[in-house]
């Protein structure tokens, strides 16, 4: 079985519905594939790219966005593109340019948004929307996008602040049309981009540049930052991360403590168990993280691509790992003395995992384990007794467990 | 078994009642050919050509070809032929050369109408009734020309128009033979050129509305997207069902044909259709160089083509045909969770969604999933039909469950669905 599915020429990628999208600046396109590397369809790009090859993509749930590079390698262009009656067009551009203060160099960027609904019809001409959710990420001068409706119609509304309620918000202006209840609502909130440099000198951090205003709010040092080719945003619904690879793992960057919260194990390792493989992209889709790479491992063996194609993690907590401890180690074969055995169960996050069945074997003929079939407990450990047998030898306890879905 | 079928030695065709036709400027000819590219015809021109044509259309009556100027940069020359006792004879030149504008260009397309007419009419009558949808006429204006017949007799002829109200045309001059209802009525007014530039800005290209008489510039419409066209034609189109049949301005770009409403102040799209120019690497684009668009059928000029996988390549220009029946052109699917236990228990929720080659979502097929695996994993419900919308589907998706089986393994789940 070949291993390629998307077979993308480059390396940035993003995931709409069930199909996997890039820019290909050679022939001015926005390129919509499906999971077997076939062409869905093509969108041809206004204005051109010009040959300025996107270094990273993101999707909002309505408009896609790009990262290039600028005038110089100290500069960046960030661009918001819609899809509208079969063309992909500009509908905004973020330059950032060097300064006295600042450069930019990036191979990742990472956009916070929130989809959420309209809580009661907006009638046309209505300057007032109520939200089901993320009402707190929504501020005067923040831009929503509304729709569908009913009639497939799309507006923009600008907020220019709350209301009676705090989900509820003024807008600058009358909508032109109506949107029943339920209607999805996006907005983007803030573009996070991973920068090679600190301020103007070198050194990595993280910029976090507020939108729609376009202005550098915050800016977050750490040399990780300088080795980081794959990021993206994740939102659980009640916390709201960046996720950026470093070496093998994913970290999750809470975008409000600004602290990172956990740590994700990859399978990006090579079968010689210490080189890493690259990841150049990373998506969130439900709850699955999907990473582009042109190299990958499959059971034991090394496989390298000629072109990008996604590999997957899983976010949900899932068994990683099982290990066994016996303590004491050695018994007198006596059919009377015990050992304690502990078997501590983790997820990928090396978390661990509660009220998870495991099973105990040995493979002593006489002895025997009290309890086969335990729960593990808060900390994530099932524990059970051995009793030796009365014939010495070497005894080995197993433990198994697995994940039911 | 050779994929070649025309073999034209020119970069422009144009397709009429069933032959290709290609300008050759080296033996001063309009060559007629068939499909498996035998020459059946040709009629000379009485006018010789230096420049090779870039590219050809035919709208019902007159051919059309537009070429570089010989004597001047930045300058096109669109002329109109027509064929008459046996040879292709120059009716009009016109010139597109201005300093406010760089003409380069590679395609353009004739806005062109076919009507008939609504009653008899005799010999010496001014004044006939077309019967048309209301907004034909609107696009008819005194000054132009039309072409009615042939009669049962076989004659046409063409007039100009003095003047024209509603669907009541007033001609210049006499008709000089009889026609009765039912009779064809054409006419051309608009030339739409994609062009590299707007004005002398070559960063960008734009649309050129021209008129089809005079050779005036009557509006350009800048847009990157039309700059790079190799490939456009005017066709009256009928497949969108819900917009029933509507005269459209297609063109390549990519590897899709775009529809162009030109009726729309800020020419939407009626639609989009992908194309299999594509090479067999996935990325690369084959470059269409001409089109021409019959009943159903796509004809697309290329100098390369993928089938089933391998592309070829030829020296000489030939055709591939596309469809405009709606065809399944691809399968999207996505499982979730994508990553599950190999317990005999775990399930995975599997969704394929179905598209024909306007992007569009179809309804009401079958899809057949499968499982490529190396061990025993099983399909639930092997098959399912395909929902249009209920359950919290969108349309044109089908659904079903993948249970994993025992043994730790990549599989990957495949959809099949048969075309109708």
């Amino acid at each position: 079985m070949a291993h390629e599915n998307i077979r993308f020429p480059r390396n940035h990628m993003a995931i709409r519905d069930e199909y996997f999208y890039y820019f290909d600046e050679r022939n001015d396109t926005l390129n919509q594939k499906v999971s077997d590397g076939a062409t869905a369809f093509t969108y041809p790009l206004d204005p051109p790219l010009g040959g300025n090859a996107v270094i990273s993509v993101e999707y909002d749930g309505f408009n896609f966005w790009t990262l290039q590079e600028g005038n110089t390698s100290e500069d960046v262009v960030i661009k918001k593109w819609l899809v509208s009656n079969y063309i992909c067009e500009v509908v905004d551009t973020i330059e950032l340019a060097h300064s006295a203060d600042h450069k930019f160099n990036s191979s990742s960027f990472s956009l916070e948004f929130y989809n959420t609904t309209l809580v009661t019809t907006v009638s046309g001409r209505t300057s007032q929307i109520t939200l089901a959710g993320y009402a707190d990420y929504v501020d005067p001068g923040t831009i929503i996008t509304l729709g569908p409706n009913s009639e497939g119609v799309y507006e923009n509304v600008t907020v220019t602040g709350t209301l009676n309620t705090s989900n509820s918000f003024g807008l600058d202006f009358y909508t032109f049309n109506t949107y029943e209840a339920g209607t999805k609502v996006y907005f983007p909130k803030s573009i996070w981009l991973v920068n090679n440099f600190l301020y103007n000198s070198a050194g990595g951090s993280l910029y976090k540049i507020t939108l729609p205003n376009k202005q550098i709010t915050e800016v977050i040092a750490d040399e990780d930052f300088e080795y980081v080719d794959a990021s993206c945003f994740y939102n659980t619904g009640s916390e709201q991360y960046i996720l950026y690879v470093l070496g093998t793992t994913v970290r999750f960057l809470n975008i409000d403590s600004l602290t990172n919260e956990k740590s994700m194990l990859l399978d990006n390792i090579k079968n010689d168990q210490s080189t890493g493989i690259t990841v150049y992209d990373i998506k969130v889709k439900g709850d699955t993280l999907y990473r582009l790479q042109n190299k990958a491992t499959y059971f034991g063996t090394d496989y390298t691509f000629s072109t990008y194609n996604y590999q997957f993690s899983t976010i949900r907590p899932f068994v990683d790992s099982i290990t066994v401890d016996v303590n004491p180690k050695i018994l007198p074969s006596n059919g009377i003395n015990v050992a304690e055995i502990q078997a501590v169960v983790r997820d990928q996050f090396n978390t661990p995992i509660q009220i998870k069945s495991v099973t105990f074997s040995d493979s002593d003929a006489t002895g025997f384990i009290s309890s086969t079939f335990v729960y593990t407990n808060h900390y994530g450990i099932a524990a059970s007794v051995y009793k030796a047998g009365t014939i010495p030898g070497n005894v080995t306890i197993t433990a198994l467990t697995t994940q039911y879905d | 078994m050779a994929n070649d079928n025309l073999n034209f030695r020119k970069p422009h065709m144009t397709f009429v009642d069933g032959y290709f036709y290609m300008f050759d400027d080296d033996t001063d000819m309009l060559l007629q050919k068939t499909d498996d590219g035998v020459t059946s015809f040709s009629f000379p021109f009485d006018t010789l050509i230096s420049e090779t044509i870039d590219s050809i259309e035919h709208d019902g009556v007159n051919f059309w070809s537009m070429e570089d100027s010989t004597s001047a940069s930045n300058t096109k020359v669109i002329r109109r032929w027509i064929i008459d006792n046996y040879a292709c004879k120059l009716q009009n030149t016109i010139t597109l050369s201005n300093p406010a504008h760089t003409f380069s260009s590679d395609t353009f397309s004739v806005e062109h109408y076919h009507c008939t007419i609504s009653g008899g009419y005799s010999e010496g009558d001014t004044i006939i009734t077309v019967d048309v949808d209301t907004e034909l006429p609107g696009l008819l204006q005194s000054g132009m020309a039309m072409t009615i017949g042939p009669n049962t007799a076989g004659r046409q002829e063409t007039i100009n128009i003095q003047h024209v109200a509603g669907k009541v045309i007033t001609l210049a001059d006499p008709l000089e033979y009889s026609y009765i209802n039912g009779d064809s009525f054409q006419f051309y007014n608009y030339l739409w050129m994609f062009n590299n530039a707007h004005g002398t800005n070559t960063s960008t290209g734009a649309l050129y509305k021209i008129n089809a008489y005079s050779g005036s510039v009557i509006a350009t419409y800048p847009g990157g997207v039309y700059k790079g066209v190799k490939a456009a034609t005017f066709s009256e189109i009928t497949h969108f069902t819900e917009l029933g049949a509507v005269n459209s301005l297609m063109y390549v770009k990519a590897s899709n044909l775009l529809f162009i409403n030109i009726n729309s102040a800020s020419l939407d799209y009626y639609g989009s259709m992908a194309m299999d120019t594509i090479e067999d690497d996935e990325v690369s684009i084959i470059t269409v160089y001409d089109l021409a668009v019959y009943n159903k059928n796509v004809y697309r000029l290329q100098r390369f083509a993928t089938y089933y996988g391998a592309t070829e390549g030829w020296a000489t220009y030939n055709y591939q045909a596309a469809t405009f029946n709606s065809m399944v052109a691809s399968i999207g699917m996505v499982a979730s969770p994508n990553i599950i236990a190999a317990n005999g228990t775990s399930v995975s929720e599997i969704i394929a969604s179905v598209r024909d080659q306007f992007a569009q979502p179809i309804d009401g097929r079958l899809v057949y999933f499968a499982v490529d695996s190396e061990n025993d994993g099983a399909i639930v419900d092997g098959q399912e039909i395909v929902n249009t919308g209920s359950g919290g589907m969108s349309a044109g998706k089908a659904q079903t469950t993948y249970r994993a089986g025992e043994v730790a393994e990549l599989v990957r789940i495949l959809a099949r669905v048969d075309q109708v």
